[in-house]
């Protein structure tokens, strides 16, 4: 199993850290951009034998979501600030 | 056969693609022609699969040595049908709802809606795990988009924590398909068992997998994001999200564990997921029986639900074909039912909203309007402080029966098959399961199922009840009915089709199925 697999999870876990305990949804996107880079490594060192057109399609499946991501969340903060209140970010 | 499957593909890719450029009437009729030639071409391959017998793999190679396997078998064909009924009904009820009031629905709305399904039928087709991880990233986007497309506060919300709890799913999936990946040097369905005997890590990337699965399933404790998603999406979209998304990685899930690596599943581990199930019984059913809005009942409704198809789980893994009947044929009967449960109680609330609910009571979200509070017919609909419309009480759809005989007639249908009882899919259903829990000797999922089932009478009768309590003589509505309730009518039969004729699916699921099949 290559070294890369297991930095790869390591990274994934405290992007999952980061995401769970983060208190608004800004620091829960930094998390899942965390998250994204640590799955996103594992598997392009997964396989035995180094499959580019697969790690190329991970990362182009794994970016756009990670900025739809980040755009919801500031869809939410002008809806929020439009409103003229708090939103009331319950935990993920 | 092939044919068959590449239609399947690429129906809902040029359904996508034309409602991006069409406007008005000519994009509903094309949506509802593209619907009702998927659900041909699903019947079409399901009866060449019952005349062949054997599953159909379907092998890809593109030049740049990307290969993608679909797999017609059974399991696949059970649940493109159930997508594929559910998916018209969905499309005759926004077509419905255009003509009820025009300029409804948001312009993204129907090429997300076939995107969604591209990526649907494309996941339960799907013989690696690579295009499994693809199509349920595509399906998770499409999802939680469709959420949020009502644009106010709650809805996006709503979108935004279901798109978040995806994502997360979908990087721990990718991590377990990863570690799957370094030990069998294969992604493919049938190659993996094989694959991973005798690898140290094989149970750990397969209950990784098994967690990112569950978390889109989702099961409990791992539903957070469901009811408000379900609760706050259009109408148009809760029918899909609770009859169809939930159950596709339920799809998945049978197949990684009963088809590809059964040797890996152990009795314990299936246990856990029994248990699992019947926490999500309990939880969903409390959430609905403290539900205090109607589709706030049918969303928690779903997480029990989920809880039930689940147990079918430790049945298999102790070699039951019923328990695996049982659990695909309630996935399909649920689906029918919820969609049109909650396609009723749209149509439900939009008409006690319409002829003016009573001021809510004490508790309810709404707030005043113009520093009043107005009761009596002719209200207007309530708004809180952010000028959001609030639903209605269940307390403040008294007499929907009287107001709409014909969606309420629905809802009832689908509470049958809900509840289990005869003629409907969920009592063929329920009925195979608690042949599976007493010929494997695991009884307790009897007194699960008893349970549950008499939990689901509980939250159900809380609406019930005062939709058909009698009003006063001058508050009598006028019946009424539009395509709307039609629709529900239509889809909420489904399921007794089903459970008067449940012998096609039953034959189906037999091929392919697990331990040589039934």
């Amino acid at each position: 199993m290559s070294v890369w697999l297991v930095v790869g999870a390591v990274v994934y876990l405290a992007g999952l850290v980061l995401t769970f305990s983060g208190a608004e949804l800004g620091g829960r996107v930094i998390g899942l951009a965390i998250v994204s880079v640590g799955a996103g490594l594992a598997v392009a060192f997964a396989p035995p034998t180094r499959s580019w057109p697969a790690t190329i399609t991970v990362a182009l499946t794994l970016i756009p979501l990670v900025v739809v991501a980040a755009a919801l969340r500031r869809r939410v903060d002008e809806v929020a600030g439009e409103r003229g209140a708090t939103l009331d970010d319950d935990a993920l | 056969m092939s044919a068959a499957l590449a239609l399947l593909v690429a129906l809902p890719v040029v359904g996508a693609a034309l409602t991006v450029v069409t406007r008005g009437p000519a994009r509903v009729r094309l949506s509802l022609l593209v619907s009702a030639a998927i659900l041909v071409a699903v019947v079409l391959l399901a009866r060449s699969l019952l005349a062949v017998g054997v599953a159909h793999v379907l092998t890809l190679t593109s030049p740049i040595g990307v290969v993608v396997v679909l797999i017609a078998d059974g399991l696949a064909v059970s649940f493109l049908l159930m997508s594929a009924v559910v998916g018209l009904a969905v499309v005759g009820f926004a077509w419905a709802e255009v003509r009820h009031e025009q300029d409804r629905h948001h312009r993204a709305y129907w090429p997300l809606l076939f995107t969604l399904w591209a990526g649907v039928n494309l996941l339960l087709l799907a013989g690696d795990l690579f295009t499994v991880y693809l199509m349920l990233e595509l399906v998770a986007l499409a999802g939680s988009l469709l959420v949020t497309l009502r644009g106010d506060r709650s809805s996006l919300l709503a979108g935004t924590r279901y798109f978040y709890a995806e994502l997360v799913a979908s990087t721990t999936m990718l991590i377990g398909i990863a570690l799957v990946w370094s030990q069998a040097g294969t992604v493919v369905f049938s190659e993996l068992g094989a694959g991973l005997e005798d690898a140290p890590l094989a149970g750990l990337g397969l209950a990784v997998m098994t967690v990112g699965l569950l978390l889109k399933a989702p099961l409990a404790p791992l539903h957070f994001w469901l009811p408000a998603a379900h609760t706050l999406s259009p109408s148009a979209v809760s029918p899909l999200l609770s009859g169809v998304m939930v159950k596709v990685s339920f799809a998945v899930l049978l197949r990684l564990w009963f088809l590809s690596v059964p040797d890996l599943v152990t009795m314990p581990a299936a246990q856990l997921i029994g248990a699992m199930g019947a926490l999500a019984i309990l939880w969903g059913s409390g959430g609905a029986l403290l539900a205090t809005g109607l589709k706030r009942l049918v969303a928690s409704s779903t997480v029990a639900q989920v809880g039930l198809v689940f147990l079918l789980v430790p049945l298999v893994a102790a070699g039951s074909f019923d328990g695996w009947a049982g659990g695909v044929v309630l996935a399909v009967s649920h689906a029918f039912a919820k969609g049109a449960m909650l396609m009723a109680a749209a149509v439900l609330v939009d008409s006690a909203r319409r002829a003016g609910a009573p001021a809510p009571g004490a508790g309810s979200v709404a707030g005043a309007v113009d520093g009043e509070t107005h009761v009596g017919r002719g209200t207007k609909p309530a708004t809180n402080v952010r000028g959001e419309t609030t639903w209605p009480l269940l307390m403040e759809l008294r007499g929907s029966a009287a107001r709409r005989p014909v969606a309420m007639m629905a809802f009832g249908i689908a509470g049958i098959s809900l509840v289990g009882l005869p003629p409907s899919g969920g009592f063929v259903a329920k009925w195979y399961l608690l042949v599976g829990s007493i010929t494997t000797g695991q009884w307790w999922w009897v007194i699960v199922l008893v349970i549950g089932t008499l939990l689901t009478v509980g939250y159900l009768m809380r609406f019930v009840r005062p939709a058909f309590a009698p009003l006063p003589e001058d508050e009598r509505p006028v019946p009424r009915r539009d395509a709307r309730d039609l629709v529900a009518l239509a889809l909420a039969t489904s399921t007794l089709v089903l459970g008067l004729v449940p012998g096609p699916l039953l034959r189906l699921l037999a091929i392919g199925g697990p331990h040589g099949g039934g």
